[in-house]
């Protein structure tokens, strides 16, 4: 307390004798809890923004699901997906089993009576690959719009016969001793075509005795082909007998194995080391640590020690502003001789009073005491002086340097 | 609340757990760390609502000057106040310190002191104090901004003083000068002294010299007692920047001039700031220091962005004297403002007094009159010689109405206003 009053008094010692001291301010007459509230009703308006963002962002990551953008995967609800299918699936009792990998689906397979769906439309699976899905693995396969390597390994007797031409009008009719194609009786055309031991929805053209279809399956029926993802799809699952066709070629066995090959089967075969799996263990966390020290030091220096202080700024205005705005003036307007006018009478003051002639004298006596002082020719004042209207601007130009030089000529001698 | 530097470096600490341990444990570890060393430091700070603050400041400083703000803190807690203080002057105050760190134990008091180095004239003024309190480990702190109001009146410079005493050397030269080299109407009769080889035959007082055997010569000085008016126009053509000053700030320069040069040499001097109703004013009849008045009355001038209303000119001269004065009119001599405004005002003001019309010049105008280069130049030339010779026209009216005109660059308008008075004086035409 000795301390204080020390420092109180000298203070007081010091102080000079005009200074003015207010009184001793405590305090914002609030306390830690009012802040906080005022604070938070000040940021409201951000919060609430906050809020109604990051509630989008998880709608949107919840609605787009997991694999959600595959074409024809169970669980995309756009309409090249087959969410449709699989529910009304899963509805009628049969388990579908979305194979995320080889080894998954290959494990899925292990049960009996299951059906697999392969549609690898990208061809990512090699044949050793698609060998370990052959044989009596699946009692029975569904391939949607297989290329040559997948039929060559697990439809033994189906061969690819090229694309659908595009402008086929209507459905295709079944065509065929099939029981699930007859009971779907049309479908819609599009895709691949096949030809098999039985081939049904064939063109309509083929007039050659064995056409090509979009369905064929084996002799013994374990395997189908579907040489149309389209009619699987949300989209048109419910035109013609495409919902028919689809549920009955898969929904025949109580599990089904719904296999979609992606880029990952085939970094597994391939063998090449994934670079982030060669960085230590740290190094996530660590990133992860940064981040958030480095928004700890943006939180840090953000803080202001107090609000901003405002300065009440004073008016500027700049002298030979009308001065220039004068001469834009001139320029715009092209008033050539109006410029040359005041240049003129503007020297001619001048010289006035240099050569100690009254100012209201006329500009024959100012040229003559003019020719008197320079020794230059009378005419040659006089154009510069007098009679000389300048048409253009580089007329302008180059005769009010020669009055400026006529000007200094006089005023220097 | 808030967080220092030394949390971002515990933060950073935390580097070396997470790559020894890496993992989610280390990580919520640290956080935890972060977060208890947080929670203890802002329930330990003192409460910045605890601390008083009292700022004892100079009332008035010259611009150029450089002046303290101390502000005594006093730690009402129960706890040692450690943390930051800082004093929010507005920026033109030049506050050079107005960040402080300290420690107060609980109980006592600090003096701080904030320099402050004004760049402006006028009021400036600090609203408020923040005060940010830091824990005993120094990882977060409380912040709060009381409101703790100040002004500081920033005094006109007043660099024309340098040019007082060659100036008043001028003025004290007049007295006592033989009658024949000032003679005018109005010269008073100061004293009688001795004949010297040199003066004039004409100032022996023969009377007097037949009294005495040696012959004398009657001595004069100037009138004293009588009354200059300085006019201040404070409206928008004052606020024109010529040479990196406002015409005002060049006609407060001129007005202390002359109105300490006046008061010196007896005179009674009165000042006005006036645009459309009187702004400022200062009384010759005032007690006091008659600098000192002015320069606080002057302090918080502003241009303002109005027409001036000459027409009320000779009324307020009338209300300031009824006698016969010396009126200087500090404004501008631009065209229209002056043909509508002043000059029609102008012969009721000087059929009763002595007027000068003080302006200040642009020499940048007649540089643009001389820069003839390209053909904007050019028109910017005729432009500028235009507004030289409405200039010129306008003095030429003024000086026909019987006005007396200082048209001066701004570095010279005070010198130049401060000779016409002395000139004025000695022809004895006040």
């Amino acid at each position: 307390m000795s301390g204080a009053t020390e420092a109180m008094q000298s203070s007081r010692r010091r102080a000079a004798p005009d200074e003015i001291a207010g009184g001793e301010v405590v305090g914002d007459g609030g306390n830690a809890r009012s802040t906080l509230r005022g604070k938070l009703k000040r940021l409201r308006g951000w919060i609430v923004l906050g809020v109604l963002l990051v509630l989008a962002v998880i709608i949107g990551a919840v609605a787009a699901g997991a694999g959600g953008q595959t074409p024809l995967s169970p669980d995309n609800a756009a309409p090249d997906g087959a969410r449709a299918a699989a529910e009304v699936l899963g509805r009628s009792g049969v388990e579908v089993i979305r194979a995320e990998s080889l080894e998954a689906a290959v494990d899925a397979l292990q049960g009996p009576d299951d059906t697999l769906l392969l549609h690898d439309s990208n061809g990512w699976l090699t044949s050793e690959q698609l060998a370990t899905l052959g044989g009596t693995l699946a009692d029975r396969t569904v391939l949607v719009e297989p290329s040559l390597t997948i039929l060559s390994e697990l439809a033994d007797g189906i061969r690819s016969a090229g694309v659908f031409p595009a402008d086929l009008g209507g459905p295709l009719q079944a065509a065929c001793a099939d029981a699930d194609a007859r009971a779907a009786a049309a479908v819609s055309p599009g895709g691949l075509s096949y030809r098999g031991p039985v081939t049904c929805f064939p063109l309509p053209q083929g007039g050659d005795g064995n056409p090509a279809g979009s369905f064929a399956t084996t002799a013994d029926g374990t395997v189908a082909v579907l040489g149309n993802a389209a009619i699987a799809s949300n989209d048109l699952i419910d035109e013609h007998g495409n919902a028919a066709l689809t549920l009955r070629v898969l929904g025949t066995t109580p599990t089904l194995v719904w296999y979609q090959p992606t880029q990952d089967d085939l970094a597994v075969t391939s063998g090449a080391a994934d670079p982030l799996s060669l960085l230590p263990d740290f190094v996530d966390p660590l990133m992860f640590w940064l981040l958030l020290t480095a928004l700890l030091a943006i939180l840090w220096r953000s803080r202001r020690l107090g609000p901003l202080v405002t300065e009440p700024l004073p008016v500027v205005v700049r002298s030979a502003e009308t001065a220039s705005g004068r001469a834009r003036l001139y320029q715009d307007a092209g008033a050539i001789e109006h410029a040359a006018e005041t240049l003129r009478a503007g020297t001619l003051t001048r010289l006035a009073a240099a050569l100690r002639i009254p100012p209201s004298s006329p500009r024959a006596s100012v040229m003559a005491a003019a020719a008197r002082k320079t020794h230059r020719e009378y005419a040659d004042l006089d154009r510069l002086l007098n009679s000389f209207i300048p048409h253009s601007d580089a007329q302008l130009v180059q005769w009010s340097q020669e009055l400026d030089k006529l000007e200094q000529e006089i005023l220097r001698s | 609340m808030t967080i220092t530097a030394r949390l971002v470096f515990l933060a950073l600490l935390g580097v070396v757990p997470v790559i020894l341990y890496p993992g989610a444990v280390s990580i919520a570890l640290w956080v935890a760390l972060l977060v208890l060393g947080c929670a203890v430091d802002l329930t330990l700070a003192a409460s910045p609502r605890a601390i008083g603050v009292q700022r004892r400041l100079a009332g008035t400083v010259r611009l150029t000057e450089q002046t303290t703000s101390t502000l005594t803190v006093r730690n009402h807690s129960k706890r040692v106040f450690r943390g930051w203080i800082r004093e929010g002057w507005q920026p033109s105050a030049g506050a050079q310190n107005p960040v402080h760190r300290l420690s107060v134990p609980q109980g006592e008091g600090r003096n701080l002191r904030v320099n402050l180095v004004p760049r402006r004239r006028g009021d400036l003024s600090v609203h408020h104090v923040t005060i940010r309190s830091a824990g005993p480990l120094g990882l977060a702190a409380r912040q709060v901004t009381i409101p703790a109001p100040g002004t500081l009146r920033v005094l006109p410079p007043f660099h024309s003083k340098r040019l007082l005493p060659s100036k008043l050397r001028r003025l004290r030269e007049l007295d006592g000068r033989a009658a024949v080299q000032i003679r005018g109407a109005g010269t008073e009769f100061d004293s009688l002294r001795d004949y010297v080889r040199g003066d004039d035959v004409r100032s022996i007082d023969w009377r007097a010299s037949a009294r005495r055997r040696d012959t004398v010569v009657r001595t004069w000085r100037p009138e004293r007692d009588r009354r200059v008016v300085i006019v201040l126009d404070t409206s928008r053509t004052s606020a024109a920047r010529i040479e990196d000053e406002p015409r005002l700030d060049t006609g407060i320069e001129a007005s202390l001039l002359l109105a300490v040069l006046a008061q010196r040499g007896g005179d009674r001097v009165d000042f006005l700031a006036f645009d459309r109703r009187p702004r400022a004013r200062v009384q010759s009849a005032a007690k006091g220091n008659l600098l000192q008045s002015l320069v606080t009355a002057m302090a918080p001038l502003e241009s303002e962005l109005i027409e001036a209303d000459f027409s009320q000119i000779p009324a307020q001269v009338r209300s300031i004297s009824a006698h016969r004065s010396l009126v200087v009119l500090l404004t501008a001599l631009d065209s229209g403002a002056v043909e509508e405004g002043l000059l029609p005002m102008l012969p009721s003001l000087i059929s009763q007094h002595v007027v000068v019309v003080a302006s200040v010049r642009d020499p940048f105008l007649d540089e643009l009159r001389l820069e003839r280069s390209t053909a904007a130049d050019t028109y910017r030339a005729a432009a500028a010689e235009r507004a030289l010779l409405d200039r010129a026209a306008i003095k030429e009216r003024l000086r026909q109405l019987g006005a007396e005109v200082v048209d001066e660059p701004p570095h010279e308008l005070p010198s130049k206003l401060a000779d016409l008075y002395i000139r004025l004086k000695a022809a004895g035409r006040l």
